[in-house]
């Protein structure tokens, strides 16, 4: 826990230091992408099933959310449809196509699911507009595919499938997700991306 | 765990995230309560025989009619601002009012005056009309069924302060200085840095109208500004500030840099804008009040411009008939 606090203070300040009380609002690619590349490591609230035959319960840990590729819908004439790790909110929410990676780390062992606390997964889904073109709400679903050792170091994989709302530019959401694996069946998470 | 929920609270205040601090101010007032309906909405607000005609839809949205030119500046007739902020007042005017339309004007990116269902609206009505924004303004635009222009505002944010006008319908739309930073979502001003805001200065057959949309002041930008056109009418943002008297909030201008910033522009008019629907963190009329206090005041350097500010209501129009000129 010690460990998380120190994370959570030092990257906040990390952040935002060079740029706080900046009034200097020329385009520094440096720093947008050292500012882009410090949030990125901000981590969603996660809650995942822990389970067996007998016992079952619920495991929080943190996910972050990396996009290598969206492709959206509509843009308007002078953007790129195709984008890569740094994604454009209006051009996400308002109707995109997208591959995404996403870490997990549990906080604690998964005891009776015999499952690593790290796992990573990845898959495509598409993202819908709700209403205000989607920038107050959107919704998504998609497919998954998640790596996760066990105990015994084997390797174990699973499918599952995920939905998600998002509001405030899609800047925070919530994220359900619904694995084919009766160890850990589901997990639901706060999502939170700065882009 | 909760000394870390403090540390991060304080760290977005810090950041100068005042649009959370808005939001948590405005919340209640989001789910239970409506703006302030406007009586007696002008239902023809394109008119003839108008030289000049300026009807105050709210907040920075203006309806203009130069001739037979009608032109919409910041159209921003949402009931809440991203969903979270609900407005004071309704906009003085409907969409389906509004009989022509030749150009449509946005200034900058921020919600209060890119509103996407505002556009939409307006595109469902008068498909394929110009819609001219600034260099940056396109990352933050969805596609919509207008005439897309984007206006190169660079020579107007460097120390030349005047850009290279552009031409739509046979109105000159010339980019201008404004100090105000682009971005939509709070951080974003501040990580990605994208500028994409400005002024305009909008000429057509023999008027000449400024639109600054937000800026700060700079006193030597303004001053080359009113050098180099014969401004007609200048509407120009009040607040949000915290002390009107003094000096603006973040890159807005304040009542009292306002009435500077017209006296630099030597215009004829200035109708004030950029206040009474939002509220930030006061009375969304309180840079009003502080206004009217400075030009009221006898001994104020400002007193002499009150005959010159024409303040207007949430739905009013003030009209300059042909035969005025």
């Amino acid at each position: 826990m010690k460990f998380f606090k120190k994370y959570f203070i030092v990257l906040f300040f990390l952040a935002f230091s060079g740029t706080l009380f900046s009034q200097d609002l020329k385009e520094d690619k440096t720093n947008m992408f050292i500012n882009w590349g410090l949030l990125q490591l901000v981590p969603s609230p996660t809650f995942f099933q822990d389970s067996d035959d007998n016992n079952a319960r619920i495991q929080f840990g943190l996910k972050w959310h990396i996009t290598p590729i969206n492709i959206s819908f509509n843009p308007n004439k002078y953007v790129s449809p195709f984008q890569m790790f740094m994604i454009n909110p209006v051009r996400r929410f308002t109707g995109s196509a997208e591959i995404f990676v996403q870490p997990e780390l549990a906080v604690y062992s998964f005891k009776y699911s015999e499952l690593s606390i790290f796992g990573i997964s990845t898959g495509p889904r598409i993202i819908l507009p709700i209403y205000e073109k989607g920038e107050n709400l959107s919704f998504s679903i998609g497919g998954k595919y998640t790596y996760r050792k066990n105990f015994s170091g084997d390797r174990d994989y699973y499918y599952g499938v995920e939905a998600g709302l998002y509001f405030f530019g899609g800047l925070i959401g919530l994220q359900y997700t619904h694995n084919f694996n009766t160890r850990t069946k589901y997990n639901f998470n706060f999502y939170i991306k700065y882009f | 765990m909760k000394k870390i929920s403090i540390l991060l609270l304080l760290s977005l205040l810090l950041c100068g995230c005042f649009a959370l601090r808005m939001t948590v101010n405005n919340v209640g007032n989001a789910i239970f309560s409506s703006p302030q309906e406007i009586a007696n909405k002008i239902k023809n607000p394109v008119k003839d025989s108008v030289r000049l005609s300026a009807l105050w839809i709210g907040h920075s949205s203006i309806l203009l009619q130069i001739y037979d030119k009608v032109i919409i500046l910041d159209p921003f007739f949402q009931e809440k601002l991203g969903g979270l902020v609900m407005r004071e007042k309704e906009p003085g005017l409907d969409i389906e009012s509004i009989s022509k339309l030749d150009l449509i004007l946005i200034s900058h990116s921020h919600m209060d005056h890119l509103s996407f269902s505002s556009l939409d609206k307006i595109a469902e009505k008068f498909p394929g009309r110009d819609l001219i924004f600034p260099k940056g303004v396109e990352y933050y635009l969805p596609n919509v069924d207008l005439n897309l222009i984007r206006i190169d505002n660079s020579k107007s944010q460097s120390k030349e302060f005047i850009g290279n006008p552009v031409f739509s319908n046979g109105i000159k739309i010339t980019p201008v200085f404004a100090l105000h930073p682009g971005g939509r979502y709070a951080f974003d001003t501040y990580t990605w840095k994208i500028q994409g805001a400005t002024g305009y200065m909008i000429e057509y057959e023999d008027v000449t109208v400024y639109f600054a949309g937000d800026t700060g002041y700079d006193s030597l930008a303004f001053k080359k500004i009113g050098g180099n056109f014969r401004i007609n009418l200048a509407f120009i943002p009040i607040g949000p500030c915290h002390n009107c008297d003094s000096s603006g909030f973040w890159f807005h201008t304040s009542s009292i840099e306002a009435l500077q910033l017209f006296e630099d522009l030597k215009a004829d008019y200035m109708i004030p804008i950029h206040f009474g629907s939002i509220r930030y963190f006061s009375d969304p009329n309180y840079p009003l009040f502080a206004m009217k206090k400075i030009l009221q005041n006898p001994a104020s350097k400002y007193s002499h411009l009150a005959d010159k500010i024409k303040i207007l209501k949430e739905g009013e129009q003030v009209i300059w008939r042909e035969e005025q000129n």
